[in-house]
């Protein structure tokens, strides 16, 4: 297991490569106190729980009866046709009133949309129409308003927090501050990594706050150092104590699942954590956002190309390290491959020390192989390669860049460079003047140097499109809101990766990758490229 | 003024008022039902299907169905709409289909088939029909459809459905006897069993 968490980071290392600039030094890292927002009475929590998700503290279900059949309260919660924030909202022809309790209190009273007209709700009414489906003149409600078998506590619950509902807001969030927490491990290999990081987010943040902030709210960034092993951890304490609203960027690989795990648990953002295997299980986990494709999008992507040069006669190898974590992506391969009815396709599994490039090439070429996935390390690709080149043989060879290093353009011989196919995530081009300019002005004014600069222009990427999403929800701000706008964004140029695209159904903003070829006389760019989309 | 929960029904559309133009918006026909027709068709449309047509659409296993042909000829068929990410009126409507599931029994998908139509086709894919569907039950004869936009779009259109926004959609139940050639409306909050009724109805073919 901790070798894959050292592959995956040097891979991530290694496609980060693909940008260059300027000049850095210390930032500071202030953290101010916790932003002020009253606490939710107990009271209030069991309300809310009732009111988003018709759970009880009891654990014991409330019935909702609408129409005579039964269901849990589970499927028919408040918010969902009265809106989280107890707004009210009409679909389906049908109206779901404003529960506000200042709304419902109103002196003069209500006339309804259908001509339903009565006096102003007190306690006692509210839970009439709750239970028995009359409202304050005894008409009957609306036939979609369940009534709720429920008891008087659970009912002081929720009148308390219908009381609380318009001034509460989701943690993170008061008149003058946004929390934002990143998780950056400082121990290790990674600590020049995190520091460069943490070092732009903060600059970045700092500069949205002396402009005049979101809607007159700071940013306050909270940054967990500590180590790699511990990021599971550190994202809980930032998301239980530190209360933060949501989270960017940061350095989470290898931690995958525990992160994806708790970010759907806690339902707390999570925008453009660094992994080179996005969570893409259903259903749908909507509350990360990745900006980059990881190692199977970009298998995928390969293949997608691949395919176009494949015929019925092609043979085809896919060669990669007997490990866990390469068997993956192996796999990945084998599966496209199936779906695109390629008609030979063979996989081998070398053992993960002494690989013997030599024997390899003989084997496959006398079997006839002419179209190779690589998916081992670069030092193995480049064996590979020079074996394939001494013997003059030219299948295609396709690689994954962010597994191979960019390196292997030295093992790219003339006789293969029309022959070997690279994917990336993201190409030198991506980089426009704007965003290179905001770059190295961003570490100009702030004093900072350029290292690691891919990594530095991922966190910068993820904060932009935070705040770009931020500034978009408007004043009212909640996680929810946060999540829909960011669902929204289409092509949203970040001037320093390809263009961004998320959606319902979407959780990786750049979906597929680069494939591109080497010319060994300009090793630092491709020869040629093109961006191929995966679905 | 009197609520409309008070059950509507009434006969929607049968045999010669096919064709005729639905109020409210109307979405772009189809590119696909543009072409020309073949002039040497085998067999000769009848009203219904030349009303329908047969636009294109996809189930939740990912299957294309033709709108007249797969869906509604020579069948019962009971239609709803709703998107799968509606939290307010569409759960209560997809469990009324769950109990009318229930009270058809075996008889599902066979005289009768329950269809719900998504208003939010470039959201809901397959995958995600499907999922939406376990979490009523749904059974081999409860359909749920998605498709390219402009096809989901004229199905619904074609069904008096169409709404410009998502939100918009209705609430109303279609009950249908293709090959008697008669349509019901229902309202989708209905009592169960008064929909049974209705449903019982028309698979008897009773006005």
């Amino acid at each position: 297991m901790k070798k894959v968490v050292i592959i995956v980071l040097i891979a991530i290392a290694g496609y980060m490569v693909w940008a260059e600039r300027a000049v850095r030094s210390q930032g500071t890292a202030a953290t101010a106190p916790a932003p002020q927002r009253r606490e939710l009475t107990p009271e209030e929590k069991r309300g809310k729980a009732f009111y988003l998700r018709g759970e009880t503290a009891s654990g014991k279900d409330i019935t909702a009866v609408m129409n005579e059949i039964d269901v849990p309260a589970t499927t028919l919660p408040c918010a969902g046709c009265h809106g989280a924030r107890g707004e009210g909202k009409t679909e389906g022809g049908v109206t779901a009133g404003n529960l506000t309790w200042s709304y419902l209190m109103k002196p003069y009273g209500h006339n309804d949309e259908g001509g339903r007209k009565h006096p102003a709700f007190s306690e006692v009414s509210f839970t009439r129409a709750m239970t028995g489906g009359v409202d304050p003149a005894g008409n009957k409600l609306a036939v979609a308003m369940p009534m709720y078998r429920m008891t008087q506590e659970d009912m002081a619950d929720l009148i308390a927090y219908l009381k609380r509902i318009e001034t509460d807001s989701d943690p993170g969030i008061s008149d003058t501050s946004i929390v934002i927490g990143t998780v950056l491990p400082e121990k290790g290999s990674l600590s020049g990594m995190a520091q460069s990081m943490g070092d732009v987010l903060q600059a970045f943040f700092a500069e949205v706050n002396s402009q005049g902030g979101i809607y007159n709210r700071k940013i306050e960034l909270r940054v967990m150092n500590g180590d790699a092993s511990s990021t599971v951890s550190n994202l809980k304490h930032l998301i239980d104590d530190e209360q933060v609203f949501a989270v960017v960027s940061g350095l989470t690989a290898g931690a995958e699942d525990g992160v994806a795990t708790l970010t759907r648990e806690k339902e707390v953002p999570f925008i453009g954590p660094s992994t080179l295997l996005p969570q893409r299980g259903l259903p749908l986990n909507r509350y990360i956002f990745y900006l980059l494709p990881g190692l199977k999008e970009q298998a995928r992507a390969l293949t997608t190309f691949a395919n176009k040069k494949i015929n019925a006669k092609s043979h085809v190898a896919i060669v990669s390290p007997d490990l866990e974590f390469n068997r993956s992506i192996a796999a990945t391969i084998q599966e496209q491959a199936k779906k695109a009815h390629w008609s030979s396709v063979e996989a081998s599994y070398y053992p993960r020390e002494g690989f013997n490039g030599e024997r390899y090439v003989d084997e496959l070429s006398k079997k006839g192989v002419d179209t190779i996935f690589f998916v081992g390390s670069g030092v193995e690709a480049a064996a590979f390669m020079n074996e394939v080149d001494a013997i003059g043989w030219t299948p295609s060879i396709y690689m994954l860049g962010s597994l191979v290093g960019r390196n292997i353009s030295d093992a790219v011989s003339v006789k293969l460079k029309d022959h070997t196919f690279l994917a990336f995530p993201t190409v030198p081009t991506d980089v426009s003047e704007a965003g290179a300019a905001e770059y190295t002005g961003l570490l100009q004014r702030n004093k900072l140097t350029s290292s690691h600069a891919a990594a530095q222009a991922s966190a910068i990427a993820a904060a932009r499109i935070l705040v770009y999403a931020l500034e978009r929800c408007g004043k009212d701000l909640s996680r929810e809101r946060l999540v829909t706008t960011l669902e929204g964004l289409y092509e949203y140029d970040t001037g320093l990766m390809p263009k961004i695209t998320f959606g319902p159904n979407r959780r990786i903003g750049a979906l597929g990758a680069y494939v591109v070829t080497i010319d060994p006389e300009k090793k630092l760019f491709p020869a040629t490229m093109e961006w191929v989309p995966v679905e | 003024m009197k609520p409309i929960f008070l059950l509507v029904t009434f006969v929607l559309f049968c045999g010669l008022v096919y064709g005729q133009e639905q109020a409210g918006p109307k979405p772009a026909q189809p590119a696909s039902l543009q072409q020309a027709e073949p002039a040497t068709s085998s067999s000769v449309k009848s009203a219904a299907e030349k009303y329908f047509s047969d636009v294109e659409l996809i189930d939740q296993d990912g299957k294309k169905l033709r709108f007249y042909s797969d869906v509604l000829k020579n069948k019962v068929v009971i239609i709803n709409t709703f998107f799968t990410t509606c939290t307010s009126v569409c759960p209560p409507l997809n469990r009324n289909f769950e109990k009318l599931q229930e009270a058809l029994g075996d008889r599902l998908g066979k005289d009768a088939f329950l269809v719900s139509i998504s208003v939010d086709p470039e959201t809901d894919t397959p995958t995600r029909l499907k999922d939406y569907g376990r979490r009523f039950h749904a059974r081999d004869g409860w359909i749920f459809l998605t498709g390219k936009k402009e096809n989901v779009d004229w199905a619904l259109y074609k069904l008096g459905q169409y709404v410009e926004t998502k939100d918009n959609h209705t609430t109303i139940v279609i009950i249908g006897n293709e090959p008697k050639g008669l349509w019901k409306k229902a309202f989708g909050l209905a009592k169960p069993e008064e929909l049974v009724k209705i449903v019982e109805d028309v698979i008897a073919d009773r006005m």
